[in-house]
């Protein structure tokens, strides 16, 4: 009797093991039932106790070949033989980052023998294991869309395909794909670690920078990264004792909302571009922003050395504040202005810059494209490209005299002001080209005849063709001109290509045509232009 | 020697009889009168406050169930069932364990290998403190468990093999006694342990975070920086859970001591841990990949194993909180309870299966 008691009671305790389990298992997996809100899907992860079981999943239907795409070498490979039996008795008693770790130090050592596609099945598994390790994440996105990427042109595979044009199509092709893999990554990554901020701004700037996307979902990327509470945490490295010591500190450095100002100067928004600057970034008045615009003014007469005027009228004698007066008739607002953005540069240093080299540069004819004066825009941009005293530096023998009454050199003289225009040349390139490009997507589309809408394509094109020849890491230009390629059948402008290449030798890239193009010259099919006069020749 | 064991059958020892046994003092009552106070308080607060889960989080799976109850009403029971002679055999158990050598290497290594992890954060860049926890946590995890299995096999049957137990069952000491006493003297053992390995532990992360971060930053609290302070309790609360997993695993080593031969019994309390620790699978496979008429999956005699399976092994996993001390999310009071209070009662099924085969069991 008192056996049977006593089994009686053990299985009596077991049951209620067991009907105590279901209890707990809600704490465990917060498995949602039909009735649940989904929204509060997120609320119930941070109840979650128990391992997402996501990659048991995904490991069960990889070995049943149930996952689309598993196939292709250029999609993301899961495979479970990469796990050896001590990996496997590792994952089964709760060791699963530990196996992770395993696996992401073999990835390491094939990276160092150059197998890169052997680095893929382990990646793949290293992120199904252990979805937060954040930095696994962030290499498998930047291994594909750079490392694959770059390794797709040097494969056999794909180099012996003829003829030659099939092979740069199939080349393309695959390294879209490799760059959507990355992508994938880091999209997937974000949304397993959605509260840091760092895979969120890695799969927007990829996005960007690499696969070309300038668009209003990359901006909302950013966005997104720029709320999380680490976004603000950076990392600084003091020496304590002799050491190096790196620290996470929470900074005043808002990188995110910088890279979102950046993103809206290239796409181009300079209008998005200076109310990041100034109104987010700067937290400026309206009062301030209007007096920071008006230093732009003067930027665009006498240069980015306008502020010598400032300093030399404060510091001098009356001889000299009446001198500058003469030469300078509104020398107060240029006095104020400069000291509104000495106040500015304070706050925040880099903001009030770009805010002020902007508005110098493109917001006049960001103004006359908003008013629809599309080709005079053009012919003014142009000139800002090219330093043209008539829409540029439009007083620089104004500044030429006050570098006399600063006491400088005649020879001096010169040579600043050549440097004045050299930089304004140089630097009003890297927004200017893109603008300009856009400028004549908007010429072709007002354009009513079918042959003023493919001279306007075809300048557009040859405009992002010269952004993507003077800077290589221009990606978003990049897609711009294949874009073209493939919608009209645009082939690379030679002349242009050479003309910029050689530009270079001389130390600093011209990219920017001279001056605005005689469209009549683009009233061809595409592919007759190959062979044209470049524009410098024509105004020559 | 007593008139009992005079008219015992060979080999058998009886227990003895009721007007045997020790006397328990006042003094004894009054200490279990205030561990059951104690215990009464605990249940109180669970059941006022304790149940809900933290301030900022919703609460969705927050709830009280008989269940809980039945783990508050297990540990009252157990403290009325500890008499005087279970104390004392919980000492002596105790004593003789932390003598061991082969533990007392054990531990050390594991105190060392604790105060050296900081030297393996390479192993997970950009993520330092959280491999830590994890390391830390798996290191821990490993070394209290060959403590429980390879100490619970050798409680009972050495004391056999000794021909010891004849002396002990000899006096008045309740087979019951005798096994509870050798279970808490290795709880008390695994506790003590677990209690050293955690400060090593605990004193690694801390001295970590703070050359990291400096001593005042680590104790700062804001957004998406919780503070050491979080960290630590949130450890800490790991380890409790921890220990009921010991708890678990050492009942079952004394329990299949008692029934198959030592190495067997370690064999199969490895065989249960993993078993245990993939209940979650279990769960998964015989619940979302259960197959029916309409999808595939596991169906007939592999299905009724897993359930089968999933019945009777012990949950192990409920008391791994890993994921949770990897993203910074804290341990509730609720949770905790809520796991250890399922544990007591797997114990209670295993030392009930213990004293049913020790009971009768003739040497």
């Amino acid at each position: 009797m008192k056996r049977w008691g006593l089994l009686g009671l053990a299985l009596g305790f077991l049951l209620l093991y067991n009907g105590a389990q279901p209890d707990l298992l809600r704490f465990r997996s917060m498995y949602i039932d039909k009735n649940r809100n989904p929204t509060k899907s997120r609320e119930l992860r941070k109840e979650q106790y128990g391992p997402s079981l996501e990659w048991l999943d995904r490991v069960l239907r990889a070995s049943s070949g149930s996952i689309p795409g598993q196939k292709d070498e250029l999609s993301p490979q899961l495979d479970g033989r990469i796990l050896s039996s001590l990996m496997v008795a590792g994952l089964a008693s709760g060791f699963k980052s530990q196996v992770a770790n395993l696996l992401w130090m073999k990835s390491d050592e094939y990276w160092h023998k150059g197998l890169l596609t052997r680095q893929n099945p382990l990646m793949e598994m290293v992120v199904t294991l252990d979805p937060q390790f954040i930095e696994a994440w962030s290499t498998a996105g930047w291994h594909w869309a750079y490392n694959i990427y770059a390794d797709i042109p040097t494969n056999d595979t794909y180099k012996n395909i003829k003829p030659a044009a099939l092979q740069q199509k199939t080349i393309r092709q695959k390294q879209q794909q490799a760059i959507d893999t990355g992508l994938g990554y880091l999209e997937r990554g974000s949304n397993m670690n959605p509260e840091t901020y760092r895979l969120w701004f890695e799969w927007a700037w990829t996005r960007a920078e690499k696969a070309g996307y300038y668009d209003d979902k990359t901006v909302e990327l950013f966005k997104v990264a720029r709320s999380k509470a680490d976004a603000r945490s950076i990392e600084q490295t003091t020496t304590v004792g002799g050491k190096p010591v790196t620290k996470q500190v929470e900074g005043k450095l808002d990188v995110v909302g910088h890279t979102i100002a950046h993103i809206y100067e290239k796409t181009p928004q300079v209008d998005k571009a200076l109310d990041m600057w100034g109104r987010d970034l700067l937290k400026g008045t309206p009062a301030e922003l209007a007096s920071l615009r008006s230093v732009g003014d003067y930027w665009r007469r006498y240069g980015s050395d306008y502020s010598v005027i400032a300093q030399l009228y404060n510091s001098g004698d009356n001889i000299i504040k009446n001198r500058i007066r003469q030469l300078v008739p509104d020398i107060d607002g240029l006095v104020a202005a400069q000291k509104t953005r000495e106040i500015m540069q304070n706050r925040a240093s880099t903001p009030t810059g770009a805010f002020v080299t902007i508005a110098a540069r493109y917001w006049p004819v960001w103004e006359l494209r908003r008013q629809g004066k599309i080709q005079e825009a053009i012919t003014r941009l142009i000139g800002v490209m090219n330093a043209d005293p008539r829409y540029h530096l439009t007083d620089l023998a104004t500044m030429g005299k006050v570098y006399e009454l600063r006491g400088d050199a005649p020879e001096n003289i010169a040579k600043e002001l050549d440097a004045l225009r050299a930089v304004e040349k140089s630097s009003a390139q890297d927004i200017g080209l893109h603008l300009l490009a856009k400028l004549y997507d908007d010429m072709a589309q007002k354009s009513k005849s079918e042959r003023d809408k493919l001279a306007y394509n075809r300048l557009a094109y040859e405009t992002w063709y010269r952004s993507r020849e003077r800077d290589q890491l221009d990606f978003y230009a990049l897609r711009e001109t294949r874009v073209y390629e493939d919608k009209y059948g645009f082939t690379a402008p030679q002349k242009i290509i050479d003309e910029i290449k050689k530009s270079r030798k001389s130390g600093d890239v011209k990219a920017a045509p001279a001056v605005p193009p005689n469209v009549g010259e683009y009233y061809q099919t595409p592919h007759d232009h190959a062979g044209e006069h470049s524009d410098e020749t024509d105004a020559a | 020697m007593s008139s009992t064991a005079a008219t015992a059958p060979a080999g058998k020892v009886l227990s003895p009889r009721a007007d045997e046994r020790v006397v328990i003092s006042s003094n004894w009552r009054i200490g279990q009168v205030v561990v059951t106070a104690l215990i009464l308080l605990l249940a109180f607060y669970y059941n006022t406050k304790g149940w809900q889960g933290p301030r900022d989080e919703t609460g969705l799976a927050a709830s009280r169930t008989l269940f809980d109850q039945i783990g508050f009403l297990l540990l009252i029971a157990l403290t009325w069932l500890t008499t005087p002679v279970t104390g004392v055999i919980a000492t002596t158990t105790f004593q003789e364990a932390i003598r061991r050598r082969w533990m007392s290497a054990l531990l050390g290594f594991a105190l060392i290998m604790l105060a050296m992890s900081t030297f393996f954060t390479w192993m997970q860049p950009g993520e330092e403190e959280k491999f830590l926890r994890d390391f830390g946590m798996g290191f821990i995890i490993i070394i209290t468990l060959l403590m429980a299995i390879f100490l619970g096999v050798a409680l009972v049957p050495p004391e056999i093999e000794r021909r010891t137990i004849f002396t002990i069952l000899s006096k008045p000491v309740d087979r019951l006694e005798f096994l509870l006493g050798k279970f808490l003297g290795l709880a008390l053992t695994l506790f003590v342990n677990l209690f050293f390995l955690a400060v090593m532990f605990l004193l690694s992360y801390a001295l970590f975070k703070i050359r990291r971060e400096g001593f005042s930053e680590a104790f700062v609290i804001r957004e998406a920086h919780l503070g050491l302070g979080f960290d630590l309790s949130n450890l800490a609360r790991a380890m409790v859970l921890q220990y009921g997993q010991l708890l678990i695993m050492s009942a079952l080593a004394l329990t299949l001591s008692l029934i198959v031969s030592n190495i067997t019994a370690i064999v199969f309390c490895f065989i249960v841990y993993f078993g245990g620790q993939g209940a979650s699978f279990l769960e998964h496979l015989g619940g979302e990949h259960a197959g029916d008429a309409t999808q595939r999956g596991l169906t007939g005699p592999v299905l009724g194993l897993v359930r089968t399976l999933n019945f009777a092994l012990p949950r192990l996993d409920r008391f791994d909180v890993r994921e949770r001390l990897v993203n910074d999310m804290p341990i509730a009071f609720n949770y905790i309870w809520k796991a250890f209070g399922s544990g007591l009662i797997y114990i209670a099924v295993l030392l009930t299966i213990a004293y049913l085969i020790f009971s009768d069991r003739e040497f």
